[in-house]
């Protein structure tokens, strides 16, 4: 699981009010390289909640993301962009579980895979 | 010109990405850096020079070029702006061909090659029965494929699938050649049983590939006959050659067998101890190889099909299935145990689906997405909605609503754009406004409907899961019509993703994909982490086990959502409605999703008919099926079946099936000690339960002892703890579905029901209405299917 897909998941145990972001939990962490494409970040940017991602990036062993963004950073800041990118996409997590920041129900992560299926009394 | 190398060869150029004049560096910025690295030449590629993004270097020595690959691979160099360079080995064409024709070093001595399993044996037959043989096959028929003739003995090897069908023997070795087969089975203890005759011309060579775990079992041998050739044995980064003179046999047996790629490159002449040796007028090979019918549990998964691996689908059989309609609809007709080893066809989901008519008066999907500068920007205009602000006010999301709104009204017009968006997305994480009532009441009179699904659609999915996957891989047009459609860079979700083949349509689309099965996810997953051949990594796509009425994806945040053929699985109006509204809540105003499903209008005539339908349905024929999935012996998913059904874990089929089925084909039985639960339609003598043993027995002939004896030369087994094993623990409800299983022996397959619901004229936009917040952008009927566009407003 990338943070990309992470910073777009939330937790809809029945009931729950703060469901986002998950926090994560790591056992193990692998790189993949992805093709750098500074062009994707800008248009993937507003979409993100960066302090989720940022958050995310530090417990995943990219710290540094900073705190704000700026539209300038976003258009020339190689050296932001380069870690930004490698954040969002090259990061992946493999073994591991997400926690619900509200209830700390746990869903494993396992070959990649997050397991977000609910049980018949959280829905 | 400047090439890629031979993989993993390192030589005197370099490719450098990610540097050149297309990034900002002048020419003279880049050609004087790379002077001072001792630098021969550097070379912009002269036909995009003024956009060129990389550039060739080229050192007097490999052993500089590597020294210069690594520190630029360490640390990007402060004279070229710090830019992280993409450094690799580059190669010139001309120098390839003179290296490979004089210096790569071709082996006469199989040992010589260090592939543990690959022998040669010279002069395996004498020059007189080099001629008897060559002239017992001559008159043929045979078979003409792209660039070479082929024939057949024993068992027919299918091309398309990459394997045979056990339940279909054809024509007897020739004498002679089984004379050949009985040498070898006293050579090497292996009673071949299949022959395929090639014929090569100069210049003809054989694609790199291993033969399909699953087809054969033990060695695989091959007689050289008429001329010679050199084959090419790959692994990874390793390569070997090797030479067959006439008349010598290759034995490929264990690791040369199962993990080694061979094959034969195109070429006229083979260079052989520094001379290019002609290639003979023609070269013929016995391959003798033993059909398997049952999984491989060898030790070499990466390459096993049984376990996963293996190559993937063969592009005719892609072309089967993208680009003929007519062969696609004319398949689609049959039942997927009709045309089993073919490896394709669940019914109408997909290749009926093909051959779209351009005639068809609501095909059209609709034009583009709006910019979503303009569309976010409207949203701006109008300021959130009354909903939306009410939602918002409900909205329990702290951890969003912590940041400040206001934060939208300073700074560049990009970011006010940028927070509106996030401010819309915040301000949905609340199921839809207005939906309640019929999920409320949904939420009671859901649980058989959860029931159904439960075992007829994810417990089947799951056992059922890799044959599944390695059956589906046509883009269906449609889909690929409303993915091309989609904005740039755009947020998707692929809900009811199966093995993931959408995800890779349109490489700069990120795509969240989903599925309900565990199993078929972790396909998903693995097509994200392999490219193999044409197939890329996907480096912005994922996957989650998640189900299609609880969607983990905060609310507002995608621009499109794919749902394919996965509504039909579920088996009650209000969870119907409930999947569409979760499907609504995911999308951003103006995303679009588009849901198909398998209509009863089906184009095949009969169709209906061959599957079991469950209470009373339409007067159209809509209404609720079970649809068979068979799954041939050979694969592994079928192995688990029948091991549980050894082992007498699989409890009684008529105590929970919700309907008889036995009526249903009368080729097959009802799984487990069914021929003892007599009930007038399942084999009731005693006679028909030997029978019943008989075949049990046979399939647990087919299982590991006999893979035992008849590879007395290998040493791959008692190696994988085996698949069959793992699928059936650890999964709480796979003994339930086994239920569900039954042996069809006729058709040599395990046969898995599945819950469908079919679709009649106007259901689907029916459903869609009852959907607030969205719009109906189109639907039509589509090669079996209704499918239906909508847009969230």
């Amino acid at each position: 699981m990338k943070l990309l897909t992470h910073n777009m998941l939330s937790c809809h145990i029945k009931g729950v009010k703060n469901g986002y972001p998950f926090k994560i939990d790591p056992v193990k962490i692998e790189e993949m390289d992805a093709d750098y494409d500074p062009d994707f970040l800008r248009h993937i940017y507003p979409r993100l909640e960066w302090p989720a991602l940022r958050e995310a990036a530090q417990v995943m062993g990219e710290p540094n993301l900073p705190e704000e963004v700026t539209e300038s950073m976003l258009q020339n800041d190689e050296e932001f962009l380069r870690h930004f990118h490698h954040a969002l996409l090259e990061l992946i997590l493999e073994e591991g579980a997400l926690v619900c920041p509200e209830t700390g129900r746990r869903f494993p992560v396992h070959k990649g895979v997050p397991n977000l299926l609910l049980h018949e009394d959280e829905v | 010109m400047f090439c890629r190398p031979k993989r993993g060869s390192a030589t005197r150029h370099l490719f450098v990405g990610n540097c050149g004049p297309a990034v900002g560096l002048t020419e003279s910025q880049v050609q004087q850096y790379f002077e001072c690295t001792g630098a021969e030449g550097v070379t912009i590629p002269v036909p995009a020079a003024g956009s060129s993004s990389h550039v060739f270097v080229t050192y007097r020595s490999i052993a500089e070029a590597k020294a210069v690959l690594e520190a630029l691979s360490a640390k990007p160099p402060a004279e070229l702006g710090n830019r992280k360079l993409v450094v690799k080995y580059a190669d010139v064409k001309a120098d390839q061909h003179a290296d490979e024709a004089t210096t790569r070093h071709v082996n006469r001595d199989a040992a010589l090659c260090n592939i543990p399993g690959l022998d040669l044996l010279q002069d395996f037959v004498s020059p007189a029965e080099e001629q008897d043989l060559l002239r017992e096959v001559k008159a043929g028929p045979w078979e003409t494929l792209a660039r070479r003739r082929v024939q057949h003995f024993g068992y027919k090897f299918e091309y398309v699938s990459r394997n045979v069908d056990t339940g279909k023997p054809i024509q007897p070795l020739p004498p002679l050649a089984q004379q050949i087969a009985c040498r070898l089975e006293e050579l090497l203890g292996v009673a071949f049983d299949q022959l395929t005759v090639n014929e090569y011309e100069p210049g003809v060579g054989l694609s790199a590939h291993v033969d399909t775990h699953s087809a054969f079992t033990g060695p695989i041998v091959s007689l050289s006959l008429a001329g010679p050739c050199v084959m090419e044995f790959r692994r990874g980064a390793e390569q070997r050659a090797l030479f067959l003179p006439p008349r010598s046999l290759l034995v490929m047996a264990d690791e040369a067998r199962y993990a080694w790629h061979h094959y034969i490159p195109h070429r006229r002449s083979d260079p052989l101890d520094g001379e290019a040796v002609p290639r003979a007028a023609s070269r013929v090979s016995f391959t003798f190889r033993k059909v398997r019918g049952y999984p491989c549990e060898c030790k070499w998964p990466g390459s096993c099909d049984s376990q996963g691996g293996g190559m993937p689908p063969t592009r005719m059989a892609l072309a089967a299935q993208d680009t003929s309609p007519g062969i696609a609809s004319s398949r689609s007709g049959i039942e997927p145990s009709a045309d089993q080893t073919a490896a394709v066809v669940d019914p109408p989901a997909d290749n009926q689906q093909r051959a779209c008519s351009d005639s068809e008066p609501s095909v059209s999907v609709g034009k583009g997405f709006p910019q979503r500068k303009l569309e976010t920007l409207s949203l701006a205009d109008g300021g959130p909605s009354h909903e939306q602000q009410h939602a918002k006010a409900r909205s329990g999301i702290s951890a969003r609503d912590g940041q400040s709104p206001e934060h939208s009204e300073q700074s560049s017009p990009a970011s006010y754009v940028l927070s509106h968006e996030q401010h819309a997305r915040r301000s949905e994480d609340q199921p839809m406004h207005g939906s309640s009532a019929g999920i409320q009441h949904g939420e009671q009179s859901s649980s058989a409907g959860q029931q159904m699904e439960s075992r007829y659609v994810h417990g089947v999915y799951d056992i059922i899961a890799g044959h599944f996957s390695a059956t589906r891989f046509a883009i269906w047009p449609k889909v690929r019509e409303f993915i091309d459609n989609l904005p740039l860079s755009g947020l998707v979700a692929d809900v009811g993703c199966g093995n993931g083949k959408y995800f890779g349509v349109r490489p700069d689309l990120a795509v969240l994909g989903s599925d309900r099965s565990p199993n078929l996810a972790e396909t998903a997953a693995r097509r994200l982490q392999t490219s193999y051949g044409s197939r890329q990594p996907l480096p912005r796509c994922d996957v989650a086990v998640a189900d299609g009425l609880h969607l983990p994806y905060c609310s507002g945040v995608l621009d499109g959502v794919l749902c394919i053929a996965v509504l039909h699985h579920i088996s009650t109006v209000e969870r119907r409605v409930a999947m569409l509204v979760e499907l609504a809540r995911v999308l951003r105003y103006g995303g679009r999703a588009i849901v198909t499903v398998w209509a009863s209008e089906q184009e095949q005539p009969g169709k209906l008919a061959k599957w079991e339908p469950i209470g009373p349905g339409s007067q159209s024929g809509g209404g609720d099926y079970f649809v068979p999935w068979h799954v041939p012996f050979h694969r592994v998913e079928a192995a688990a079946a029948a091991a549980k059904v050894r082992s007498g874990e699989a409890p009684l089929p008529q105590s929970s099936a919700p309907t008889g089925d036995s009526d249903a084909r009368p080729a097959s039985h009802s799984l487990p000690a069914s021929a003892d639960v007599v009930d007038g339609k399942a084999p009731a003598s005693s006679a028909e339960a030997e029978h019943m043993r008989g075949k049990e027995n046979a399939l647990e002939g087919s299982g590991h002892k006999s893979e035992v004896s008849s590879e007395a030369p290998q040493s791959d087994k008692g190696s994988s703890p085996g698949l069959a094993s793992e699928v059936t623990s650890g999964r709480s409800d796979v003994s339930e579905v086994f239920l569900d299983g039954q042996v069809d022996e006729v058709k040599r397959t395990v046969v898995f029901k599945r819950y469908y619901h079919l679709y009649d004229k106007g259901e689907l936009e029916g459903l869609v209405e009852q959907v607030p917040g969205v719009r109906l952008v189109s639907s039509f009927f589509d090669k079996s299917n209704w499918c239906a566009v909508f847009e969230k407003v």
